[in-house]
């Protein structure tokens, strides 16, 4: 009898366990449904393919585009373009950058790009690698032809089917939208810098890390190989200076370590007036955002520029990426409550103080410039000439640094403070060994000239081919980019439903360039 | 007769083993011990509360169990065992609704872990209680997300209000 009842009992407690089964695999199946990924945009690298399965998101991202008014930097700082002269024939440019939106486009119409014509040469021609974080386009093409055949190509090779600006793929993986990261300079870099990879960083940290990909300094790096015919090509890469550490010290020292640039330091610019071999520094928001309190205390870049908003019972993220203060509810108030008079006051403050101290390190280096230019004039020798011509290229790094970080001044004041002051301390070092040396030679009273505007830099200093060189470039904008346009609608490429007309725009937009000789 | 009643109950003892260790594989019942925060989405009515926690301030160096379990080794067991059963009971017979709420056991263990955190910013308002907005919360055993609903779940209360449960969905 009691071997029945035993029996009868794990009987019992089996079938138990096994309807507890059968329940457990119906929810996971139910798990799996409801976690399955339904949607799969048609053409993940369009983002008017999202826009039905993300509305909010592609809306919010199309916003963006209202951000297009182009303002010429060195029409409002003119010592700025003694800083930058001799970058090129026409002396020097810089304008402010447009949304993500136009970034190909931009990058085209920008006196910087020259005018690339030429298809099937690469050796002196402009390189495909500008592609890579201009255009939405670049992971496209780069999947499709390999990685180091795309950076082996000129730009006018891949210009008529990239001509898109920076859009979804970008930053997410087109089936789940996870944050996905596939330009593999970054991921280099960061493990030459000592930090852990994209795929190995916490979310958080991630929410910074796309921006990365771009908003840090880079320069090209030349890579021999290959190619499956056996033919030796040389590919025009893009690498970051962060071998000593992610940071602007950090980066200087690379760039001035000589055993990285085949012997000598690097040298982006020879300022056409002193002579002094200066590095160039292109918004290096990561490298200042990684020194400020706000990443210290786990904010990332999304935080702030990419923020939740709630449109009805639905919260997302706003991809306007602009100016967070624009909507502070959004972005500051979220971890401030209730402070936004204090805030404005506060930022208000330190704008006015790390501004303050920019403006005058750019006017001691554009005098350190004008003074070193009188000095050769003179008949100093290049021996005296060195030390400050060295110091020029210290102050100028951290001036460029710092300014051309739009956002310094919040995402790290301390940082932005200490790189300008340095700056301003290796300047006045500067100014004070040229006054001697401008006193060896006789010259006691020297005063450099002051410029009202541009205009009276560039007839000062009367860059080879400026005249030429823009006119060339508006012709080339009718004639090759405009082409080019027309190609990418035509071959499907441009994402023309949701901002064609309004890239279009910028066509008009871009004829500042010109007016600069129409004006003469 | 009653020879074959043993061999039969060991070979149902038997099959209920194997039953048992294929259940608590597919389930991932180990996961359940640690303090892995995506054990807690095992079961998918949790997607919400993975979402808008992974999406929140303390998505960035808190998990589940930093708030919702006790810190002490041995309650903390305890408590799994217990809301765990709880939980098992209420997902299986499907009788959780779509707004689920905190019990007061609970509410209290994730009282206690805010001030375990906070305990300066709570010690403070704690002294200064009879000044300010908080006057006689801490007393009268009132919660820190009466008024900080936001914080940590984004204040969505219902289990259907992330759409997208994006933060679910990127889980390899």
């Amino acid at each position: 009898m009691k071997r029945y009842i035993l029996f009868a009992l794990a009987c019992l407690v089996v079938a138990g366990g096994f309807f507890l089964m059968k329940n457990i695999e119906q929810k996971e199946s139910e798990r799996k449904e409801i976690n399955m990924v339904r949607a799969m945009p048609e053409n993940p690298d369009k983002v008017s393919s999202y826009e039905a399965l993300y509305p909010q998101q592609v809306h919010s991202y199309v916003k963006d585009a209202e951000n297009n008014v182009t303002s010429d930097i060195l029409e409002k700082k003119p010592n700025l373009a003694v800083l930058r002269m001799g970058e090129a024939d026409y002396g020097a440019w810089l304008d402010k950058a447009h949304g993500h939106v136009y970034g190909g486009v931009n990058m085209f119409l920008s006196l910087n790009t020259g005018t690339p014509h030429v298809a099937d040469k690469f050796e002196g021609e402009v390189p495909s690698r500008c592609l890579t974080c201009h255009s939405g386009d670049a992971l496209r093409l780069m999947k499709r032809d390999g990685e180091l055949e795309f950076y082996s190509k000129p730009l006018a090779y891949y210009a008529p089917e990239a001509q898109n600006g920076i859009g979804c793929i970008d930053c997410h993986d087109p089936k789940t939208m996870a944050l996905s990261m596939n330009r593999s300079n970054l991921n280099d870099s960061l493990k030459l810098a000592g930090r852990p990879t994209f795929d190995q960083s916490s979310h958080a940290e991630k929410r910074s890390l796309v921006c990365a990909q771009c908003h840090v300094l880079t320069y090209t790096k030349k890579i021999d190989w290959v190619d499956a015919n056996g033919t030796k090509r040389v590919a025009k890469h893009i690498t970051n200076p962060w071998s000593k550490g992610i940071g602007i010290d950090e980066a200087e020292a690379h760039y001035d370590d000589p055993n990285l640039f085949g012997g000598e330091k690097a040298v982006h610019i020879v300022n056409s007036f002193s002579k002094a071999p200066t590095i160039l520094a292109e918004h290096p928001d990561y490298e200042i955002f990684i020194k400020g309190t706000h990443y210290k205390n786990g904010v990332g870049c999304a935080d702030c520029h990419i923020p939740y908003v709630s449109e009805g019972s639905k919260k997302f993220s706003h991809h306007e990426f602009t100016n967070p203060l624009k909507n502070m509810e959004a972005s500051c108030l979220t971890c401030h409550p209730g402070k936004k008079e204090e805030l404005t006051a506060i930022l208000a403050d330190k704008r006015k103080t790390v501004y303050g101290l920019g403006d005058k390190l750019l006017d001691n280096v554009a005098s350190a410039h004008l003074e070193a230019k009188r000095a050769w004039e003179v008949g100093a020798n290049e021996e005296e000439m060195r030390e400050p011509l060295d110091l020029i290229r210290k102050a100028q790094w951290r001036y460029s640094s710092v300014f051309s970080s739009w956002g310094s001044y919040i995402h790290a004041t301390d940082e932005s403070m200490r790189l300008y002051s340095d700056g301003n301390e290796y300047a006045q070092k500067a100014r004070l060994m040229l006054t001697k040396i401008l006193a060896k030679y006789g010259e006691l009273d020297y005063k450099v000239p002051s410029f009202k505007n541009k205009q009276e830099v560039f007839d000062y200093a009367k860059p080879a081919n400026r005249a030429k060189v823009i006119k060339e470039k508006c012709a080339w904008i009718e004639e090759t980019e405009r082409k080019w346009f027309n190609e990418a609608k035509a071959n499907g490429t441009l994402d023309d439903k949701l901002v064609g007309k309004r890239l279009e725009a910028q066509f008009e937009e871009y004829k500042h360039i010109c007016k600069e000789i129409e004006q003469k | 007769m009653s020879k074959y009643m043993t061999y039969a109950t060991i070979a149902v003892c038997c099959f209920g083993i194997v039953m048992a260790i294929y259940t608590a594989n597919f389930s991932r019942v180990f996961m359940h011990l640690g303090n892995d925060a995506k054990a807690c989405i095992n079961c998918h009515n949790m997607n919400t509360a993975y979402t808008t926690w992974e999406h929140g301030v303390h998505g960035r160096n808190t998990t589940c169990v930093d708030c919702h379990l006790p810190k002490d080794f041995v309650k903390k067991y305890v408590a799994k065992v217990t809301d765990g059963l709880h939980h098992v009971y209420m997902f299986t017979t499907n009788s959780y609704g779509q707004s689920i709420e905190i019990s007061k056991g609970g509410a209290k263990t994730v009282q206690d872990n805010c001030i375990a955190c906070h305990e300066i910013k709570s010690e403070n308002v704690a002294m200064n209680s009879m000044f300010n907005a908080h006057q006689g919360k801490p007393e009268k055993g009132d919660y820190c997300w009466r008024c900080h609903s936001e914080t940590a779940h984004s204040g969505i209360g219902g289990i259907n209000m992330t759409r997208d449960a994006l933060g679910v969905k990127n889980l390899k």
